[in-house]
């Protein structure tokens, strides 16, 4: 692929970082307390959904069906780097251009 | 790219850059801040042969340091797990049914880059698709970068991270187990977990953290104890926004998903060694307004699934190392 010929120093920069995290900090769980069994715990209604239910059987399988693929999302074997400034002292230390992938509350690494 | 430091001053100074925002952006820079290109890499590669040793050599280059950094800012951005946290690595990705009722990837002639998926929804959403144009009024051109986005984005494993604290992954290990016992998720974290990573919108964008959770429940049988561990299976049902009868009713989206789960606990390490939990939900009417709510909802039933499993390493006494790597 020409990426990888290409050998650039990767680089993700959060353009716009205000969201980012924001999730973990603010729905955090209080659940400090070890469960309880569920003959003490209250009743919950559950509605139960169309979809079918999944058999011990059928995990493994669409675990893997749903994971990456192998050849899949090439990106994420990219070693990127979180700081504009690392990725220039090793673009000049190695003789190679910068990738930079920018964006803004759904990072492209993830979001926490 | 607003930052107001080193890192900003590099972009927007040096390079004379503005990064968008949520959209993203790609861009090719030298060390020294000039600009090659942006996603054609042929043309940037070429850019990059045209520039003189001083620029190319390994070392020519000098690059002075670091400067000032807006460090609050890089901790909202990229936010350091307190030890103990227990990192689940997640991949989401929406599925379709082969004739045969098995689930499949989808190909992007499951979505609108399919005329007679097109035509499906247009006729069920007119005024939404009339708004966006895709109704058949858009120039051909645009449609096609539309059908050209679904082909590259749709078919992959879109990749999230959940943390728990240490507070809450001890809060799954019962006190006094017994085979058979069942207790109930703590139900912040059953929420969390619907809300953040059982929406689909977050296959496109950001999950709606406003979306209302009917119904829906996850609870833990401990199925086997040993000297050393404990086995537990996780089973659960959601309800998001609204159920299918009203969503045919009102083109309302909605989903409802069944969880299935196992988890090891060591009890010599005090640690889960084992934290694999698999969604498989269905999402009904258009997805929420946002980066391409229209391009990716599906006429009908449209299935999706979500795998969750432990980040190697995590949930012990220390701060794991790449809880933002990218390891599969």
């Amino acid at each position: 692929m020409f990426l990888f010929k290409l050998k650039m120093t990767a680089a993700v920069v959060a353009a716009t970082v205000a969201m980012s995290g924001s999730c973990w900090f603010t729905l955090q769980a209080r659940a400090d307390k070890p469960p309880k069994a569920k003959s003490e715990a209250p009743a919950k209604p559950g509605k139960p959904a169309a979809v079918d239910p999944l058999s011990a059987e059928q995990f493994a399988k669409t675990l893997a069906l749903i994971k990456p693929q192998p050849g899949e999302s090439k990106w994420t074997e990219i070693p990127w780097l979180l700081s504009v400034h690392d990725a220039r002292v090793k673009a000049a230390a190695e003789g190679k251009p910068i990738f930079i992938w920018s964006s803004g509350g759904a990072l492209p690494l993830g979001t926490c | 790219m607003n930052r107001q430091d080193a890192e900003g001053e590099f972009i927007r100074d040096t390079c004379k850059l503005k990064l968008s925002g949520a959209g993203g952006e790609i861009v090719c820079v030298t060390a020294s801040g000039k600009v090659l290109g942006g996603k054609d890499l042929q043309k940037v590669l070429e850019a990059w042969n045209k520039l003189p040793e001083s620029e190319r050599k390994p070392g020519a280059v000098q690059v002075g340091e670091r400067g000032k950094i807006d460090t609050a800012k890089v901790d909202r951005a990229y936010p350091t797990p307190p030890p103990g946290t227990l990192i689940l690595k997640i991949h989401a990705r929406f599925l379709s049914r082969a004739d045969e009722g098995h689930l499949r990837h989808v190909t992007p002639k499951d979505f609108i880059g399919d005329d007679k998926v097109r035509a499906q929804m247009v006729a069920a959403y007119p005024a939404a698709f009339a708004r966006e144009r895709l109704d058949g009024t858009l120039p051909k051109d645009v449609l096609e970068h539309k059908r050209r986005g679904i082909a590259e984005r749709i078919s992959e494993a879109q990749p999230d991270f959940m943390w728990l604290t240490e507070a809450e992954w001890k809060s799954l290990v019962p006190a006094n187990p017994k085979k058979g016992d069942q207790f109930a998720v703590p139900a912040a974290l059953t929420k969390r977990i619907f809300v953040l990573h059982l929406d689909p919108n977050r296959l496109v964008g950001e999950p709606d953290r406003n979306a209302i959770v009917r119904s829906g429940e996850l609870n833990l049988t401990v199925e086997d104890i040993s000297l050393t561990n404990i086995r537990l299976r996780l089973d659960g049902s959601a309800l998001l926004r609204v159920d299918f009868e009203t969503a045919q009713k009102t083109g309302q989206e909605g989903e409802e998903a069944r969880l299935v789960g196992f988890l090891n606990y060591d009890l010599q390490k005090k640690s889960f060694t084992r934290f694999d939990i698999v969604a498989i939900g269905d999402t009904y009417g258009l997805l929420s307004p946002g980066l391409g709510h229209l391009t990716y909802s599906r006429p009908g039933r449209s299935p999706y699934g979500v795998a969750f499993e432990l980040v190697s390493g995590s949930g012990g006494t220390s701060t794991p190392e790449g809880y933002f790597g990218t390891g599969k």
